[in-house]
Order: C-alpha cells, then structure tokens, then sequence
C-alpha cells in the first residue's frame, strides 16, 4: 500500500529560510501545502519554486485556524507539519518507512533539535508531533502554540528518524518574536487561565526574556498541573523550572525539587546533569561527582523526556573532571577532561583545564607530545586552540610546533596562516614569519594584521627602512592607523630619531588597547626559549619603546604597574612554593 | 674507708703516650696493672717507673681475654680502664674517690673527649664510655666491645645500678689514629660481632655497635638497616639510644635516603625534644633537600637548646659555631648580606679558630673594591693586638686582592721572619705604588732563597710598569739565566713587548702554569686600574687556550669593579657552557649596568637551568619591583593628579616595603 503524504506549512515573510527547508524536503513527500498569510517578501515567490499549492490566509490572529485551514486542502493520507525554520535530517526515505511500518499507529513524535552553540554541537532535543494521519480527528487547537489533539495516546509512536533541526533566529528576531507570542499567550490566558500548557509557554516565554521572576509561578503551575500523561511538557517543565529557581538564585528550593524529582523519573538524565550543577555551585564537589556520574550512566534518556545533548557525556564529564579538580584529584581530572574531549571534539573547552594539569604536571614538552600522541593536534580546533594556550602560558616554541608539525590541517586557511606568522615572529623566526605574511592576500581581511606583524618581525631583525615603509603603507588605510602610528613613533624610539616623519596626529587614547597587545605580544617573546638562549638587543629596545610609549599616557603607566606587579606575584609564588614561607621574600 | 682502685690497661707499643696517661692517674689510684700483648719499645720500663705490675700476655686476637687477663690480677674493689692514648682531666682527679665511695653503685659511665684535628681549629667529640666498675669475679669482660661489661654485670646482678659521672672526664688524644687503625681492621671487627651476633642476634647493644662498624667502613645503608632493628623494642631508657638515633639519622643521610633520614629525625625528636644535633642534622637534610626555610629554622631550634647531657654526646660546637655557620651560608644563598655577616661574626665568637667563617666575612665585605669600609667593619668585631692576628687578616686580606689593606696589616708586624711575607708585602708595596720601598724588599731576596726567581719577576713588573725598558730587559736576562720552564719564559717574553695595539703580535698558546702566571699578572694590572695593560696580555693569549679561563678572567674584573671588561669573557662561557650560576653572574653584571632587559634575561635563564637556587628568584623580585618603583615615579611626576598613583604610592608594593623594613630590623 503506498501512502501518500502531504507537507503542510504555514509562513509569513520567511524567504529567507524557506529554501533551506523545501530542498531538504521536497523529495520525501507527495505534496506541499503551503499557506502564506500575508508575506510582504519573497516568501511566495520561493514557494512557487516547489509546489503550485501556494495558498493565502488573511491572519486572524489564531494559528490552529492557519494550520487547519492548511489540512483542509492536504490530499494525501498523511500530514507532515514543518515551520520554515526546521530542516529535516535523515536517510532518504525514512519518512516513507516510519508510515509504511507504521501499524496501528496514527501519529509521530519526531526529535526536534535545538541549538544552543552550531559550532560545538551542544542542542536540546524536544519531541513534538509533527506526522499524523490525515484524518478529522487530527486537528490543530490552541492559538500560540498550537497542539495538534491526540485523540488516543495509544496510538502516538515516538520516531527517531528523520530529525528536525531548528535553525536559531537572529537574536533581535527572536526576541520580537517572542513579544508577540508573549502578547497572544497572555490574551489566550484570560480566556483559559486553568490550561496548563498555556502555564507552560507562558514560563518559558517569560523564562527566555530573562524575566525569572516572571516566570517562576507560571512553571511551577505547569509542573505541578501537567501529569505524567503529558511527560512530553512536563519534563521540559521540570528542567525549566530548575533552571529558573536556580537563576533566581533559589538553589536550594531547585536542590530539593532534584531531590525529590530524581525519585519519580531515575532515569532522566537532564534532572542529573543539572542536579549536578547545582552541588557543584554550592561547592559540595563529592555530591557533584555523584550526580553527574549518574547522569552518564543513564545516557541518552528515553525520548519523551527532554534532553540535552552531551548532559550525558561531554557536558557530565567537563564538569566531573572540574570538580575532581576541586577536590585535588588531579589524575582523575586528566581522565574526565579527555573523556569530555574524546567524546566530542567539537566542543574544544575542556582543553583548557587539560592543557593546564598537563603543564603543570608534565612541563611544555611532554604535554605537546601528550596531545600529539592522543591525536587532539589532528583535529584543526582544537590544534588551533593548543597553539593558542601554549602561546599564553608563554611557551611559544610548543604553540609554534603545533602549527607547524600540523599544517596539513590547514589548506589555505589564513586564520592558520596569521597564528602561525605570529608564533614564528614571537619565537624568533623572523624570515618564516616574513614568508608568511606574504600568503596572505592584501584582499584578506587579515592583511593588515599580517602586515602589522611584519613590520614588527622586521625591526626585531633591524631592519628599519623596509619597516618603515611598510608602516607608512599601513597607515594608509584608516583602519590600520592606530598601529601604524604605534609603529612609527617606536621604530623612530628605537633610531633615536626625532624629527623625521612624524605621523599625523591621532587620537593616543585609542592606540593604548593596541600598545598593550603588543605589549603583551612581547612579553611572550622575552620568555620564549629562542629570546632566553640567545637574547637579541633590538627586542629590547622594541621593550623599551613600547614602555616608553605606553608610560606617556595614564591608562598605560598604570597597565605597566599592573604588569610588573603581576611578574613579581607570578615570581613570589612559585618562589615561596619550593622553598617554603618564611624567608625574606614572604615575610612580610 | 677508702677503697681502693685498680687502674687497668692493655698495651702495645705505646712508649709515646703512656707516661702521659700515668702521669694524669699518679697517686690516684692504688694499683697498676699493664698487660703487655709484645711491645718491642719502651712500653714497659715506663709502665715500672710508674710503678706498675707489668704483665705479658700473647695476643690471641681476643680483646676480652686480654682485658679479662688483667682483671685476674687486680685486687682493688674498684676497676678503672684505661687506654694509652687516654689521659683523665686535671679536675677529674676531685672525684674519682668519691665515686667509688657511692654503695649502692655498680658501675660509672664517664665521659670522654675524644680529640679531632681540624682545619685550622680543634675539634672535639664527647661520648659516654663505661670504664669505671666494682672488681669482681663474676664480672669479666666479653666480646669485642668495651662497653659489653656493663651488660656482663647486669647480667649477674639485675639490681646493679650504675650512673653518669659527668665530672670525671677521659681525654683520649689519639681518636683519628684510632678511627684509621679500626679502619684498617674493619673487616676484622665487622666479621668479629658478626659471630658474637650469631649467639645473640636480638641483643641491641652488639647490634649497634655493629652498625657502628658498618658505618665506620661507609657501609651506611646496612649501618642504617642494623640501626632500625637495635632501636626497634629497645628500652626508651637505655643511655646509648640517643647516639644510636643520630648514627641512623647520619647513616640514613649518608645513604642517600633524605626523606627517610628526616622521618627518623622526626621520630628521634619526639624521644628526645631538645636534642640539639637532631636539629642540626634535620638542617642540613632540609637543606639538601632544598627546603631552606625549614633548614634556618631548624639551625636556629638546635642553637636554642639547652645544655646537652652527657649521654647525647654532642658533638663540639653544633649548639654554636656550626649551626651559625650554616645559617651564615643559607643567608648567603639568599643574597642577604647583613644576616650572612651576622651568623659568620657569631660563629667566630663562638670559636675564633673556625678561619673559615673569618674567610667569609671578608669575602662578603669585598676588601678590594671598598677597602675603607671592610676595614671599618672588621675592625669594630675583631682585636688584631697579636703579631700573628695581623698576619692571619693581612694574609686574608691578600689572598682577595686588597693590597692596600693586606699592606695596612703587614706594615704593623715589626718583624718579618718569613720570607714568604716579607714577598707578599713587597707585592703589596708595588700594588700601592710604592716603587721604591717595593723594591728595596724584593733586592734583599739572594739567589738562594726559593722566592728568588719571584723577586725578580716581581722587579721586572715594577719596571715594566714604570715603563723603564732597559732595566725590564736586564732583569729579563737574569730570570732567562736561571732556566726557566717553557711557558714561563712565553709569558715573561710578554714584557718585552711594546704595547703598541698595532703590532700584530702572534697569539700564543699558553699551558695551565703559564696561564696561572698570566692570570696573576692579570689581577695585579686590573687592581693598578692598568686596563690597557690588562688587555695587552690579554690579546696574547691564543682564543682556544683562553677558553676555559674565561670565568675567572671576568671574576678578576668584576672584583675590582670592572664590570664592562668582565662582560665579553662572562658571555663567552655563558655561550659555550650555559650553567645557572655563570647567567645568574652576567645577570648580576648587567644589573649593575644598569641594562635591565639584558639582566632579567640571564637571571630568568639561570632559574630555569636551576629552579632550586634562590637567588635568581631574589634579584628578579627585586628587578620586578625596581622597574615598578620607576615607572611608579615617572607616573606621579607625569600625572599628579592621578588619585590612583597616589594611592599607589601609599599602598604601593605593600610587601616589598615591609620586606625591606624587616631585614634592617634584623640589622639593628
């Protein structure tokens, strides 16, 4: 028997994603059904694209009314229902197999994902009704957020294939959105104040505002009137609720509501992971410990309730290894970190505090070759990240070989290009340096960067006619100003110039945030191995010229204090770690 | 009634030192017996003009038969033991009646100094012996060991008491023979306990006493094995405890097992808390191990403990000049002077002859570059009213290139018998310019003295330093006359030399002697102030020959405060033989220059070739806070009315200020 299936949407002025979700669609189903109610973009347009059954609805401010006039012109058997910022993912054709096995079931959960960062692949996963029978008794109710009625629980299957994928709005978009949701939601309350799922919105509308207090009674009605019947809403209540007590700074009140939740739902992952968090906050790390452990050893939860991915592995181990941390488990630690790492790559923060305990405990050598060896170096972001946390914890010559030994990573990649230019320069390879900034095309946004560190590389190696010129071309272009000035007046510092070229006046208050990048810059230089073996004059007096510079100004002379008062502290530390307190240089 | 004492000793051979024990023991003591084992000296016609029963016994390789042997022939109610090499203290003669009047006593443990040479001062080592105890027949002697009869008598009588007698005191004069001779026959005595060890494999005292052999024969991990076990069930009370826990704290350092030592201290502590060696021992652990705070105050705890009973056996000077010397020295590994001066000037009231601590101070006061001052200083702690006082500080003085002052002090000697002086301060006289009495010292020196060929060579440098060139070229001719060694003849060749920087003279390679002749020269130019000269002998050095010698090249400049000379030989060694000191001196060079980017360079790179010393750590604070201060200043000059600058100034870097504060307290 071949089913047929129709893809019901409504839109409103959304050309600009509406493409994204027909391409990825428009193979899986029979037909589509869309129904514009008062675009003034495009949106049409694109829509004609892939279907002639483009229909307007004059918006009376009622969704369900929208959605259902939608199924009212569907001819297939079955409903898929998308909003045009979704995308669906899967195998070609899972829609197809999910209804030809379908049995007696009449409608589908789908996993719907919701982002919270793309890059590090960090979602929450909700479950919504989105592929049911076209049949009368499948209808939309509800103004806002419109449910589709569920006649009979029994015959509702969860789905994990295909997913839907929400893609997030601008922020500004979203926030408008909201209001008007907010607006409509509120109206819809008046009428039925007693509806727990319009408590639900209502929270989490006033939750995402950032408006906790508001939020608070709304969710806690929610929770409390939603039954497990409903666990599809009433999980991710309880989960919103814990995070608006916590919020709100009641984190005992969301402590006990763990508590007492972990009873009735042990296996809900979420309700762990935040568990977790919340005795991590109150600094009791072996309960911590206990919680998150918990949370991976439920995995992913089963799908009514709402999960978060990664609370069961990279997110659970990312702060299990913080608070072994915190507790002095170090080795312990190590492993979470890596476990966070090796689970997902993608989401690069748990190198920070690895990286540190391996420094700390094996020095800059050992701790390249610890992550070369576990094959982290290979994957760009987090070499790219390597390189970077070498370089600040001033080991210059270990961030550079994780450029170098790796740049097969990077093909044509100027970001790569730059950060590597950088650590030859501040390592002492002035000439690779130089060659690199030459692959960096003068159309590239990061031209001018490149530029500014050539002209550095150039009078760390003396070379002040060709870094003048070079400076003087930088200062041509306007926003390249700042350095250019900078640049000058050092290279004319360290000459012992005092007339010749003198830069036109800019305003000094904005080359002091400049001055102390470089600043900086060269303090990773003066305690790189290449500078400490074998020490090099013109850094020096590239030292001095930028002190010089940033003592004529107040903000400046005040970062140097903070400097050296920083050197000194570093230094008293480590001093008064090896060889105890009590000598001179602690007594105070 | 009085009773009566019978002195008892076993000899061989000991002509040279047994009148001395018998003339201290004269009339004290009622009997005399002396078992000869074969003297093939005077032994025993002393022994008889003293009035002793001299016996022969054939040595059988046994110290007990032997001493048993002549217990058979005493009479007295008291025995008295005695080696040859001993004697008893003056005031020991009071008392030695009053003991053996004690009833209730059986046996005395007496004190015994045992003598060590040192360097330049005595040293002492004081111990616990049992050698006084009542004559009986049960009472004999057993195994190798002296004191093995404190536990005979035990044996026989569990009521026995015994005591310290502290007032009576052994000196025993031949201890470093002693150590020598036991060293030759270790392995004789170590198999010799080892059988009676096999009788009595528990008894604690043949325990320790074999640990005491095994340490004697530097085997101080066994040593350090046998001790754990004798101190282990042993009786808290037992009177060689204390000495058996400082041999396994030593045993254990000496062993290389730090950590471990220092538990055992600990341990030993909780036992006997006012054990000063224990202290001091924990001192110079924490010190190898790096943790200096801890070592200061461990010295300072040993120098706060009370007098030391007689069964701790304290070694001399641990509760004084050797603890002061070593907080003198960890002073100095952090940089602090005044305190470093402080602990020497302590150590030497505590034991004048310690010269090393006197070494010290003049080194810190840096005699050559401040004369007037290291004078003062010296002279304020120290009475030079001796002839050979002035000589000693005159000769200190030389050895650190302070000619004028080693002068002062010499000048103040009226007669000089030693030639050697009498050269040094000829030296002196050129060194201050004083040609003319120079060198009427150096023409009284005749061909037969040994300092001749120095007398001349030191005319010729006047000479030559006068720029007289006949007269250099005369004396030049006579030095040639007396054949003189190759390299010699090379570097004197050097004096007939124009100084003319364009004569393109061939570079020479020198050996070790010429170099130290060359070097010589070299610190006598550099303390004239002739740097032009100085470098004229410079550049005849071939490079490779001068390679090694660049350091102390660059020290003969820095001691006469020429640090930009200093600076090209100080890079070269830090280039081709990179070590945390010789950066640590270049950083200290150039921040005194004043190049404060050069100077943090070196002192970061001496702490990261060596993150345990101090010192690189110290200056670099003191650079950081330095660079602060200034930019500190320049911003309160450039932006007065910047509330936080001024605020800064009040605050500032609190700690440094109150650091500063607290070490002048410590001066006054």
């Amino acid at each position: 028997m071949n089913s047929r299936i129709s893809l019901a949407m409504i839109v409103k002025d959304e050309a600009r994603l509406l493409a994204d979700c027909l391409e990825a669609v428009k193979d899986e189903v029979d037909e589509i059904i869309i129904v514009d109610t008062g675009s003034t973009d495009q949106t049409a347009t694109i829509a004609r694209d892939y279907t002639d059954l483009v229909y307007s609805f004059t918006w009376k401010g009622n969704f369900s009314a929208a959605r259902n006039f939608a199924l009212q012109q569907a001819t297939g058997d079955w409903i898929l229902a998308l909003d045009a910022d979704e995308v669906i993912q899967g195998e070609p054709g899972s829609l197809r197999s999910l209804i030809n096995n379908a049995g007696d079931k009449e409608a589908f959960l789908l996993p719907l994902h919701n982002p919270i960062a793309n890059s590090t692949e960090e979602f929450n996963t909700f479950f919504v009704l989105r592929l049911f029978k076209h049949t009368d008794r499948y209808q939309y109710t509800g103004k806002i957020h419109e449910q589709v009625s569920i006649p009979d629980p029994e015959k509702v299957a969860l789905a994990q294939n295909p997913i839907l994928k929400h893609k997030p709005l601008p922020l500004r978009i979203q926030h408008q959105k909201r209001n008007r949701n907010l607006r409509s939601l509120l109206q819809a309350f008046q009428n039925d104040p007693y509806n727990p799922f319009l408590h639900y919105y209502l929270g989490v509308e006033w939750l995402m505002l950032g408006k906790e207090s508001y939020a608070l009674p709304f969710l806690q009605e929610a929770y409390l009137r939603l039954s497990d019947e409903n666990l599809l809403f009433r999980a991710p209540a309880l989960k919103y609720l814990i995070v608006c007590l916590r919020t709100s700074g009641k984190s005992d009140e969301a402590l006990s509501l763990c508590l007492e939740a972990s009873l009735n739902y042990p296996t809900f992952t979420d309700l762990f992971y935040l568990g977790g968090l919340l005795f991590e906050e109150k600094e009791e790390y072996l309960m911590a410990l206990k919680w998150f452990k918990h949370a991976i050893q439920c995995g992913t939860p089963q799908a009514l309730f709402s999960h978060l991915a990664g609370s069961d592995s990279f997110l659970a181990h990312y702060h299990l290894g913080f608070c072994y941390e915190k507790l002095g488990r170090t080795i312990e630690a190590w492993q979470a970190y890596k476990a966070a790492l090796d689970s997902n790559p993608r989401y690069p923060y748990p190198l920070y505090p690895l990286f540190l305990i391996l420094l700390r405990e094996k020095g800059p050598a050992d701790c390249y070759q610890y992550l070369d060896i576990k094959g982290y170096l290979d994957n760009p972001l987090l070499c790219l990240t390597a390189a970077n946390l070498f370089y600040l914890a001033n080991h210059v010559e270990e961030a550079f070989r994780c450029l170098d030994d790796h740049k097969d990573l990077f093909p044509n990649d100027e970001r790569y290009c730059l950060n590597l230019n950088k650590y030859c320069i501040y390592s002492g390879r002035f000439d690779k340096g130089l060659e690199l900034s030459e692959q960096i095309s003068q159309n590239s946004a990061k031209f001018s960067s490149a530029q500014t560190l050539s002209i550095i590389a150039l009078i760390l190696l003396g070379d002040f006619p060709k870094a003048k010129s070079l400076a003087i071309t930088l200062w041509q272009t306007p926003l390249t100003r700042g350095e250019a000035h900078i640049l000058l007046k050092a290279i004319r510092l360290i000459n012992n110039e005092t007339i010749v070229p003198i830069p036109p006046k800019i305003h000094e208050q904005e080359t002091i945030p400049l001055l102390k990048e470089f600043y900086k810059d060269y303090l990773h230089y003066q305690e790189s191995q290449g500078y400490l073996k074998s020490g090099n004059p013109l850094a020096n007096s590239w030292g001095e010229a930028l002190e010089t510079l940033l003592k004529s100004s107040e903000e400046g002379s005040d970062f140097l204090l903070v400097t050296y008062t920083h050197k000194l502290e570093t230094l008293q530390q480590r001093f008064s770690e090896i060889f105890g307190m009590g000598w001179r240089a602690d007594e105070h | 009634m009085a009773n009566k004492i019978s002195l008892c000793m076993i000899v061989k051979n000991e002509a040279d030192n047994l009148s001395r024990c018998l003339r201290s023991i004269s009339g004290l003591v009622d009997e005399i017996i002396v078992v000869d084992t074969g003297s093939t000296d005077l032994t025993c016609d002393i022994a008889q003009k003293y009035g002793a029963n001299v016996q022969h016994f054939l040595w059988n390789d046994n110290f007990s038969d032997a001493r048993n042997f002549s217990l058979d022939n005493a009479r007295g109610d008291w025995i008295l033991f005695l080696d040859a090499d001993e004697e008893i203290s003056p005031s020991s003669r009071d008392v030695l009646s009053q003991l053996t009047e004690q009833e209730d006593i059986e046996g005395y443990f007496v004190k015994i100094i045992n003598y060590l040479g040192g360097q330049g001062w005595t040293e002492t080592v004081p111990d616990l012996v049992f050698r006084l105890f009542r004559n009986k027949q049960e009472y004999r002697f057993r195994g190798a060991i002296h004191e093995q009869i404190a536990d005979v008598i035990l044996g026989r009588n569990p009521q026995a008491r015994y005591q310290i007698a502290e007032k009576f005191t052994i000196l025993h004069h031949g201890y470093l023979d002693d150590i020598i001779r036991v060293k030759d026959k270790k392995q004789r005595n170590i198999s010799l306990i080892e059988k009676e060890l096999a009788k009595e494999p528990a008894n604690p005292l043949l325990q320790f006493h074999y640990g005491v052999e095994l340490f004697r024969a530097e085997r101080y991990a066994e040593a350090a094995q046998i001790f754990i076990q004798a101190a282990t069930n042993i009786d808290p009370n037992t009177i060689y405890l204390p000495k058996l826990l400082r041999y396994l704290v030593i045993a254990q350092q000496s062993s290389g097992q730090l950590k471990r030592a220092l538990h055992s201290a600990e341990i030993a502590l909780k036992l006997f808390p006012n054990y000063a060696d224990l202290y001091y021992y924990v001192g110079l652990l924490q010190q190898d191990l790096n943790h200096y705070s801890q070592a200061r105050d461990a010295f300072l705890q040993a120098l706060s403990m009370p007098e030391q009973p007689p069964q701790y056996a304290s070694f001399g000077g641990i509760r004084g000049f050797r603890s002061y010397y070593c907080l003198a020295q960890l002073a100095e590994l952090f940089l602090d002077e005044e305190e470093a001066l402080n602990y020497y000037l302590l150590c030497l009231r505590d034991n004048p002859n310690f010269t090393k601590a006197l070494d010290s101070i003049i080194r810190i006061l840096k005699p050559a570059q401040e004369p007037d001052y290291a004078k003062e200083c010296l002279e304020k702690v120290c009475d030079f009213c001796t002839p050979e006082a002035n000589r000693l500080i005159g000769e200190l003085y030389y050895e650190q290139g302070a000619y004028s002052l080693a002068l002062h002090y010499f000048e103040r000697i009226d007669s000089l018998p030693l030639s050697q002086i009498k050269l040094k301060k000829a030296i002196c006289l050129l060194q201050t310019r004083r040609y003319f009495e120079g060198l009427r010292l150096l023409e009284d020196f005749t061909p037969e003295s040994p300092d001749y060929p120095l007398a001349l060579l030191n005319r010729l440098f006047c000479f030559w330093l006068q720029d007289k060139p006949h007269k250099v070229s005369f004396l030049w001719k006579e030095l040639h006359a007396l054949g003189l060694e190759h390299n010699t003849e090379n570097v004197l060749a050097l004096f007939l030399r124009t100084q003319d920087e364009s004569d393109p003279s061939p570079q020479i390679d020198f050996n070790a002697d010429g170099m130290l002749l060359l070097l010589d020269i070299l610190q006598r130019l550099v303390a004239l102030q002739e740097i032009e000269g100085a470098l004229f002998f410079l550049r005849a050095i071939a490079p490779d020959c001068l390679g090694e010698y660049s350091l102390q090249i660059a020290q003969i400049f820095i001691i006469y405060g020429q640090d930009i000379q200093a600076l090209p030989f100080l890079k070269k060694v830090c280039e081709e033989k990179p070590a945390s000191e010789t950066h640590f001196q270049l950083g200290e060079v150039y921040f005194r220059l004043n190049k404060l980017k050069d100077a943090e360079r070196h002192y970061q790179f001496a702490l990261q070739l060596d993150p345990n010393s101090p010192r690189p750590y110290l200056r670099l604070m003191e650079l950081y806070t330095a660079s602060w201060q200034n930019i500190h200043q320049e911003a309160m000059r450039k932006f007065p009315g910047n509330s936080v600058f001024t605020q800064l100034a009040k605050g500032g870097l609190a700690s440094y200020e109150l650091k500063n504060k607290s070490s002048n307290d410590r001066e006054r």
